[in-house]
């Protein structure tokens, strides 16, 4: 496993592009709730929906903030991890240097091997996690589409201002699209680390 | 690998020099360290960076065990001064670590934590290392806010960290200070840049002018000795330094 810092930010990257994706649900569905407001008796289902889509936003930003502590938790042990080869490396050089039969670092070195290899260990795990989080959260995202469609009828129903719900509804199947699109990306780039 | 060489020996204190790596990578600024020595236990002095631990360390293991080593001084904060610091402390996780009180929250980035550091106070502190009296003196603003040097009254020397710095060229093989005035040509340009204030430095001119010294050793470059250490003083009150010319 070859984890840099590049990759850690690239995921968390995407991870707060799919949380402002999620924000940008959001307001699209406030906008869609003040415009109702002007319109009478055929605006119900699309208040449903923009409900719907509200809580559909929130827990979006529920699921991107737990990947964010799990990439943040990933960060920090390759950290560690990264902190803890250099000494080694170091160690071992020095251990080398020693022109003497003494190995004054050899147990020392025993143990930061094996502390490596726990922490290698360790992030492994935390990257299985991450795995089936992302996992988690494409399921979810199935809701966000299956809204985007009844977002997209209840458009059709609407006679007034017909173009700004439709328009509105376009924009938020985007959004959901774009949040598939990174959790895909994000997927494709564990991929690549394991 | 760099040469350990003993420079003081009296009974069961000693004092030793870590220096002249011929294979160190150029883009790195040499430096010296020094151990004293009292029966089988070490103080070092400005362990280096964290590129150069490997040679520091073995050269020193060469000599002494180097799990003996029972604390550092760590003149001021700088990376090629203490940057190894987390590798030292991997060899004996005991060891203590002498710095002013104002690096002593900024120098466990390097490594260790509240145990590691001893604070030394603004004015300096006289500490007993095996019956053996070290006193650390204050040298701020040279070229640190917070800095000090380490006096051993018995062996009469000092440890001066970056003041008597020269920056040799790379053919330099001496251990001491021979030709002065050839000598401070390659120290005037390091001092009059890195030292900050000219109030410091004749304070700390007047400080260091009260004690007896047998030699002067600087982290950088040669050591003075004999007539060479009053010239040095000398010269340096008379630097202006905090002086910056492209």
């Amino acid at each position: 496993m070859k984890l840099e810092f590049h990759s850690i930010i690239a995921l968390n990257e995407s991870i707060r592009a799919i949380y402002d994706l999620s924000l940008e649900i959001r307001v699209q569905a406030l906008n869609s709730l003040l415009a109702i407001k002007n319109i009478k008796s055929e605006s119900i289902g699309f208040s449903a929906v923009s409900f719907e889509l509200i809580h559909f936003s929130r827990e979006m930003e529920a699921h991107s903030e737990k990947l964010t502590k799990l990439i943040f938790s990933i960060l920090y042990s390759v950290t560690q991890l990264n902190k803890r080869k250099k000494n080694f490396f170091l160690l071992k050089k020095a251990q080398k240097l020693i022109p003497s039969e003494a190995k004054p670092l050899e147990l020392i070195l025993e143990t930061r091997e094996k502390e490596i290899e726990k922490l290698n260990l360790n992030i492994q795990e935390k990257l299985d996690e991450l795995k089936k989080a992302i996992l988690q959260t494409f399921k979810f995202c199935k809701n966000g589409s299956y809204v985007t469609i009844c977002t997209k009828i209840e458009s059709a129903h609407i006679k007034e201002n017909r173009e700004f719900f439709r328009s509105l509804a376009n924009n938020v199947e985007k959004c959901v699209l774009n949040i598939y699109h990174f959790l895909d990306d994000m997927n494709k780039k564990l991929g690549q680390l394991s | 690998m760099k040469q350990f060489k003993y420079i003081y020996t009296e009974g069961n204190h000693r004092w030793a020099v870590i220096c002249g790596d011929p294979d160190r990578a150029k883009y790195l600024i040499d430096t010296s360290e020094y151990v004293i020595c009292k029966d089988d236990r070490f103080f070092l002095t400005d362990p280096g960076g964290v590129e150069i631990f490997p040679v520091v360390f073995s050269s020193l293991s060469t000599e002494i065990n180097p799990k003996n080593v029972e604390f550092i001084f760590s003149s001021h904060q700088d990376p090629d001064i203490i940057s190894s610091l987390s590798l030292w402390l991997e060899v004996n996780p005991n060891l203590k670590c002498y710095v002013s009180r104002l690096w002593v929250s900024f120098l466990p980035h390097f490594g260790g934590d509240n145990t590691t550091f001893i604070s030394i106070p603004d004015k300096g502190m006289k500490v007993s290392f095996h019956n053996l009296e070290l006193e650390f003196i204050p040298a701020h603003y040279l070229h640190s806010a917070g800095n000090f040097h380490l006096y051993d009254s018995k062996a009469k020397i000092l440890f001066s960290g970056d003041i008597g710095a020269a920056l040799l060229p790379e053919t330099s093989k001496e251990l001491f200070v021979k030709d002065f005035d050839s000598h401070i040509k390659h120290a005037k340009g390091f001092h009059q840049r890195w030292m900050g204030s000219n109030e410091a430095k004749l304070a700390w001119c007047e400080r260091v002018s009260q004690l007896s010294i047998d030699m002067l050793c600087p982290q950088h470059g040669l050591i003075y000795t004999g007539e060479n250490i009053n010239k040095f003083i000398n010269w340096f009150s008379e630097l202006k330094v905090g002086v910056f010319s492209e």
